[in-house]
């Protein structure tokens, strides 16, 4: 609310001029008193807008009160009319002016003349609260900026700083003021300033800068503004605004950083699903993984001799730096004991400098010139098998977070490679292994018959030769017992068997004749219990049996054909193979093997290859996406970059003169050349990703890529769609025409065809396609060939779908290629 | 100085009574550099008022509903949603304007697609770029005709 104060020691003056005020000013608030320091007391409390001031009064007079209010910091601003009931002259006049009033009336005073200075002391009291108001304002802003804000003179002096950069230069605003930039920054950083501060001055337009700060390191946008002077138009000083940028910066970083962890991670697991040699596909994932990093040397090493050793398997070493793989061939762990006991508490070895790690380890590394070490360990199935490292010999590196997590994702898919190679070998182990137990198996069985018929030889001469019956007891007794042991020994489950046939001469039951040690520990039954017995006493219900145990061995029996198959066999746990032949008339034996631990291998296989396949669909997947993301930004920048450059050229050759031929001629070069540019990049984009697939959908896609295909080869590629395709979701759309684009690509390489044909139908509900070339046709080895990886990625994509692909072809006769694919739930 | 003024603006008031551009324009397409050069020989033709410059389907759709332009000048491959989309918005509604389409990708699919979809022309951005502008020339002309 807006005041007024009048001071005056006639009480009848006072009324007047508070009606007068009153009636005029309705809205505001009217202040009388009547004495000079009582005025004093009411305007430092009140702080009124304006005072009226009578200059004769008996305690203090006019004069003094204006000089005192003057002298206040608050009631300093606060315009003063003096009034006066005399003529005065122009001294008084000059006196009270000097003392600081804004204007000096003397009676008689016209109303109109009062209220006009009244409004003149109320204005500049206004716009100068307004004025205090923006500079507060302004202040605060400056103050409460997150920004750093300094201004310095043309001489690179400081005139102000806020806060923010007292607190970061650790000063007070007295002692910032009349230094120099150079008191604070570099000489070097001191002259690009000074050189930028010119440049300010000179154009007299902003700059903006991105700037490291020598302090602390931290980014900085800068903003150097010249503040030009109202009067000589010149800029005078700079202000300075600093904008602290570290974060973005430091995310810019990260995200590059991501970006080159995420290709690193790309290649390696494409090595690891890549075929062929196992160890260079080893030495290359750490080839890779080394020069992502930059250290001295990456390494794999492999326990052996039941964890007891340790030896280094594969190495890479940067330049300039000395290979170790041959000196630690045979590390045994008792010399580093800390060393596998670090590995397992805390899941990795790990120092910036190696001398805070325990004696033992320093004693391996140090003369190895390791500085830097991090080391984390390989598990498979979740046994301890070895371990990757990384050294650096040059300096102290820090390993940084983020590279520990990416060396931890690259162990992990290491270990998968190691499992994948385990289970590969056991099969291979546990199927040789196999083999010889069936040969050892036909021989003893050869023996075995041998010695039966050498017994039943004897026993024709038992009857002539009765003379002789000493010596061939004798005989009988050693045959007899090399026959029994022979037949204790094989390993495999061996039993004879009678058939029973019903009246119909069809097999009802059998009987057990003879059985060996392993049969009864495969089998659980006792040798004594079941000899002379009946199947279907020893084992009720065998005749309900699903495997239709009496059925089958009858069979045998009858036609004398031998018969082999696979049987899980529930209450043991056990999977066994079963042969069964027959041996004489209604006899029949049988041979179980235990073929748990192989079976159990397989599965373990399969597993991994489930997992194999994920991840190649999902590396897949990530390829196709970033496929598309190029494809667009090239189309974006360069292809509009191209297109931008024809528009110009064509402008150009229509403003040549006619006669300069040479002019026109490299005018049309030029022209030609951006032609070329342009169909360049948009065949690159196409192959990347066609922009028909995602804007017209598969078949147009198809029939597009079939016709450019035509073109490109000279094949005759004819494609017969008999399915709406644009019924099947993009992720489907995506794989058809990936698969299709490999599968010609393989045509154009390989087969030397001249027709291919390529339908598209559906099948069980499925997708069904066939691509039929005549060409010279697959062979079996070629299809195994690790080379054809694209048809792998084909037959594994393909799988992951809930479909499969086949390949087979006939030499002269071409090649089909089939491939089935689920329609519904086809995306991962 | 006054007066030159008031002169020079009634001048020009003269002048845009007599030519005055009736034939509104929409420019779509994602690159600012074609975009540019589109508009600079376009505004040639003294008719022409180029009335909004778009850089998706969504913007392209908007500026046809605000501006109901006589000629659509169309890019295919725009990120945020294709040409194809704004093709079917005016076939779908019947929108009374001339569609030319002109893209960096003139293979037949994409024509082919384009004309179903209701486009009355279709050129290549970089080799028929002329085309378009003496095919607007046309349009401008017999617009103007029909007028008067």
């Amino acid at each position: 609310m807006t005041k007024i104060l009048v001071i005056d020691d006639d009480r009848i003056n006072l009324k007047l001029l508070e009606s007068l005020l009153k009636n005029y000013y309705p809205d505001y608030e009217i202040l009388t008193v009547q004495s000079g320091p009582e005025g004093i007391e009411i305007a430092k409390k009140e702080l009124p807008d304006a005072i009226i001031l009578d200059i004769r009064m008996p305690d203090m007079d006019g004069y003094e009160v204006c000089k005192r209010l003057q002298s206040d910091e608050y009631t300093q601003p606060i315009p003063v009319i003096f009034l006066t009931a005399y003529v005065a002259d122009s001294k008084d006049v000059i006196r009270g002016l000097e003392s600081g009033a804004l204007s000096f009336l003397s009676k008689p005073i016209g109303k109109d003349h009062l209220i006009a200075q009244v409004n003149v002391a109320l204005r500049i009291r206004m716009a100068e609260k307004a004025l205090r108001e923006s500079e507060r304002k302004f202040r605060n802003y400056i103050e409460s900026s997150g920004d750093i804000m300094y201004v310095v003179d043309k001489n690179l002096k400081f005139l102000y700083g806020n806060r923010k950069y007292l607190k970061r230069r650790g000063l007070t605003q007295k002692e910032l003021l009349g230094k120099e930039h150079e008191d604070f920054h570099s000489d070097e950083g001191t002259g690009n300033f000074m050189e930028r501060v010119k440049a300010v001055r000179e154009s007299g337009k902003p700059i903006y800068y991105e700037y490291q700060s020598e302090l602390d390191g931290r980014y900085f946008l800068r903003t150097l503004s010249p503040v030009i002077d109202s009067e000589t138009k010149e800029s005078e000083s700079i202000t300075v605004i600093s904008r602290d940028i570290t974060q973005r910066k430091q995310a810019e970083e990260a995200l590059e950083r991501s970006l080159q962890q995420q290709i690193l991670l790309t290649e390696v697991s494409f090595l690891f699903t890549k075929l062929g040699k196992f160890e260079k596909n080893m030495n290359d994932i750490l080839r890779l993984i080394g020069e992502y990093t930059i250290v001295s040397r990456v390494y794999v090493f492999e326990d052996f001799n039941n964890g007891e050793y340790t030896k280094n398997t594969y190495e890479w070493c940067n330049k300039n730096i000395e290979p170790q793989i041959d000196n630690l061939q045979e590390i045994p762990y008792t010399i580093v004991p800390s060393w596998k006991k670090i590995l397992n508490e805390k899941g990795m070895v790990f120092s910036t400098n190696i001398s805070e790690l325990p004696q033992d380890i320093i004693n391996i590394l140090e003369p190895q010139k390791i500085k830097s070490i991090l080391v984390l360990p390989i598990c498979v199935r979740n046994k301890f098998f070895g371990f990757l490292g990384f050294d650096e010999c040059e300096k102290h590196r820090i390993w940084d977070n983020n590279e520990i997590e990416l060396f931890k994702t690259v162990t992990n898919i290491i270990s998968v490679i190691f499992e994948r190679k385990q289970a590969e070998e056991k099969i291979k182990e546990i199927s040789k292994l196999e083999k010889k137990r069936l040969k050892e198996l036909e021989a003893s069985y050869e023996q075995l018959q041998k010695s039966q018929e050498a017994f039943l030889n004897l026993m024709e001469d038992l009857s002539v030769k009765i003379v002789q019956h000493k010596q061939t007891e004798d005989m009988l007794r050693t045959s007899e017992r090399k026959y029994r042991s022979l037949f204790e020994n094989i390993q495999n489950s061996f039993a004879l068997h009678e058939i029973v046939l019903d009246k119909n001469g069809k097999p009802a039951d059998f009987i057990f004749l003879e059985v060996n040690e392993a049969f009864e520990l495969q089998t659980g039954l006792r040798k004594k219990d079941i000899i002379g017995k009946k199947a279907t006493d020893v084992m009720p219900g065998i005749e309900n049996d699903p495997v239709n145990w009496i059925q089958r061995y009858g069979e045998v029996v009858l036609t004398g054909k031998n018969i082999s198959f696979e049987n899980y066999f529930e209450p043991l746990k056990k999977w066994r193979s079963v042969v069964v032949y027959k041996v004489g008339e209604n006899q029949f034996a049988t041979i179980f093997t235990d073929i748990t631990e192989r079976k159990n291998s397989e599965l373990e296989i399969k597993q991994s290859r489930k997992q194999l396949r994920r991840l190649a669909a999902h590396l897949e997947d990530v390829r196709e996406e970033e496929r598309t993301i190029i494809a667009r930004n090239i189309h974006d920048e360069l292809g509009q970059l191209a297109t931008a450059l024809k528009m110009d050229v064509s402008w150009l050759q229509k403003q040549l003169p006619k006669e300069n031929e040479l002019w026109i001629a490299k005018a049309q070069t030029i022209s030609d050349l951006v032609d070329m540019t342009s169909a360049e990049i948009q065949r690159i984009c196409s192959d990347l990703r066609p922009g028909v697939l995602d804007d017209l959908g598969l078949e147009d896609a198809l029939e597009l890529y079939v016709s450019e295909y035509n073109k490109r080869t000279g094949t005759v590629c004819k494609l017969s769609i008999e399915y709406d395709l644009a019924r099947i979701n993009k992720y489907l759309s995506v794989a058809v025409y990936r698969m299709i684009q490999e599968a010609l690509t393989n045509v154009r390489r390989h087969a030397k065809a001249s027709k291919v044909t390529i339908s598209i139908t559906e099948e069980d509900s499925k997708l069904k396609l066939i691509i039929k070339d005549n060409g010279i046709g697959i062979r079996k080895d070629n299809i195994d060939d690790s080379k054809s990886f694209g048809l792998i990625g084909i037959e594994e994509r393909a799988l992951s779908m809930n479909g499969y692909a086949r390949i087979s072809g006939k030499k002269g006769k071409g090649t089909t290629l089939e491939i089935m694919l689920g329609i519904r739930n086809s995306s991962l | 100085m006054n007066t030159n003024l008031l002169l020079e603006r009634e001048t020009i008031g003269y002048s845009l009574k007599k030519h005055k551009p009736d034939m509104k324009v929409i420019i779509a397409d994602d690159s600012k550099l074609i975009r540019d050069r589109i508009a600079e020989r376009v505004k040639l033709i003294d008719t022409v008022n180029v009335v909004a410059q778009t850089t998706n389907s969504f913007e392209t759709i908007e500026a046809i509903i605000k501006h109901k332009p006589d000629i659509l000048l169309l890019d295919i491959r725009m990120p945020e949603g294709s040409g194809i989309n704004v093709l079917k918005y005016i076939q779908k509604n019947k929108t009374r304007i001339v569609t030319i389409v002109v893209t960096n990708y003139p293979i037949i699919q994409y024509k082919n697609k384009c004309f179903e979809l209701g486009a009355d022309y279709f050129f290549s951005k970089a080799t028929e770029f002329d085309e378009v502008f003496k095919l607007v020339e046309k349009l401008a002309k017999s617009k103007s005709t029909r007028n008067t």
